[in-house]
């Protein structure tokens, strides 16, 4: 009585089995995200895989879209891909329990593994990426606490409750971060401990934001013309309508380059602007 | 001698279609907003009276718009469309002084509660970030910390290319 329903369900988004990921997603996928889909996808398939299967489409359009930025593409995706872990987690549960302890391991490890490889492939400038730290915490050998939920590794003495678990994840995110954070921020890779890898960050970004103070209070000085300029020998007005085609060139030699200005800074403290000019900080 | 330039520029870019480097990304979109900008505070320069907050607004106003994958940048946006303080410049002029009474007590402080504050402090430096909670802040520092670091040297090209 009723037509084949062939029409609507090969059309309907809610046809489980043919999720490939050419389907859902034709764009080029970072690796990290891929194996978080792919993971989601070899789960038994059900409602919930198609909620995370389309999640993780989800994250894979956002992360490309964040890939665009430097390094940090990487981070978000494999945040989105930990969630995505979670989620997948939950939803193998109803397999047996030896399938659900093996994946169990093999996300943690991917996870681990990913961010290595996110780390080394999405990095702008090629350096040391962070997944060591967490390669560190996988290889504690502990035995697996034999429960029905969630399969993660617990570490040998600490509690195994759901808040301490929970609080230990978001530790490790939270040292992944810094770790990263460590990478980015010249003369950080020697310093050990929290707190002073946290002084330095601050340190760099407080004298970053002046630098640009100064540089926009020089930039004003150029932009106004001979009439306010303090003397006209020592800043001659450019016109900024020839700017564009050289400064990129100049900006991208700089680049390369890289940054010798954290070097000169105290030269520019001292750097006395003749005239009338007081500094805001 | 453009073409050259023009030319030179293109090699670097690699042979992928659509995979520029971020930091050129960021670099174009940042002195394509700026310039104009400063073009035309220097035409209206007789009209309106010219000090440093209109220049460090623009500054403010081109970082913000050319990083606006990032959750900060919004921040930054809502700072500077509401109000015409300069409110970066108070902030770190005490962020100064925070930090020399900070290392003026540690002694025997609670380590965590050290840690806590020096977030605190970061958080306070990162527009919008004490809405944030820690670990999107963290995340948000590194992008913003590349975007200073970018933004510094366009702005030293700029002076370098007019003087």
């Amino acid at each position: 009585m009723d037509p084949p329903l062939v029409n609507d369900s090969s059309f309907s988004p809610a046809n489980p089995s043919s999720y490939t990921l050419s389907e859902i997603w034709p764009f080029p996928v970072n690796d990290a995200v891929r194996s978080g889909l792919r993971l989601a996808v070899n789960s038994s398939p059900s409602d919930k895989d198609v909620s995370t299967a389309a999640a993780a489409a989800a994250a894979a359009e956002e992360s490309t879209v964040t890939d665009l930025t430097a390094g940090w593409g990487g981070r978000k995706a494999r945040a989105l891909n930990s969630e995505e872990d979670e989620s997948s987690k939950m939803v193998s549960l109803s397999s047996s329990g030896n399938e659900v302890k093996d994946s169990g391991d093999k996300k943690r490890k991917l996870c681990g593994s990913e961010s290595g490889n996110g780390d080394g492939s999405m990095r702008a400038e090629g350096e040391t990426s962070s997944g060591g730290g967490s390669k560190a915490t996988e290889q504690k050998n502990k035995p697996e606490p034999p429960k029905d939920y969630i399969h993660v590794r617990a570490r040998r003495g600490q509690a195994t409750d759901r808040h301490s678990l929970a609080e230990r994840a978001r530790r490790e995110k939270i040292s992944e971060k810094m770790t990263a954070l460590q990478d980015i921020i010249p003369g950080c890779n020697k310093i050990i401990g929290k707190a002073l890898v946290l002084d330095e960050i601050i340190n760099y970004i407080q004298s970053l934001q002046r630098q640009v103070e100064f540089l926009s209070m020089k930039l004003e000085v150029v932009n106004s013309g001979p009439s306010t300029g303090p003397t006209i020998g020592v800043f001659p007005t450019g016109d900024l309508g020839t700017l564009p085609i050289d400064l990129h060139r100049n900006i991208y030699e700089q680049q390369q380059e890289g940054n010798e200005s954290r070097g000169s800074h105290p030269e520019w403290l001292h750097m006395q602007v003749d005239g009338s000019f007081n500094r805001t900080t | 001698m453009e073409r050259q330039i023009i030319n030179k520029k293109k090699r670097v870019f690699s042979v992928e279609p659509n995979k520029i480097p971020p930091s050129e990304v960021f670099t174009r979109k940042y002195t394509s907003h700026l310039v104009p900008a400063l073009k035309k505070l220097n035409m209206n320069k007789n009209s309106s009276q010219v000090n440093q907050l209109t220049v460090k607004h623009e500054v403010d106003m081109a970082l913000a718009l050319s990083a606006q994958e990032f959750a900060w940048s919004r921040f930054l946006l809502q700072k500077l469309s509401s109000s015409n303080n300069p409110t970066t410049a108070t902030s770190s002029s005490s962020n100064g002084i925070r930090i020399q009474e900070r290392s003026g007590k540690e002694g025997g402080g609670d380590e965590d509660g050290e840690i806590e504050e020096k977030l605190r402090e970061l958080q306070k430096l990162l527009p919008g970030g004490e809405e944030m909670n820690v670990e999107e802040m963290l995340s948000e520092i590194g992008t913003y910390i590349k975007c200073l670091e970018l933004q510094t040297i366009a702005l030293k090209s700029m002076v370098q290319d007019t003087t």
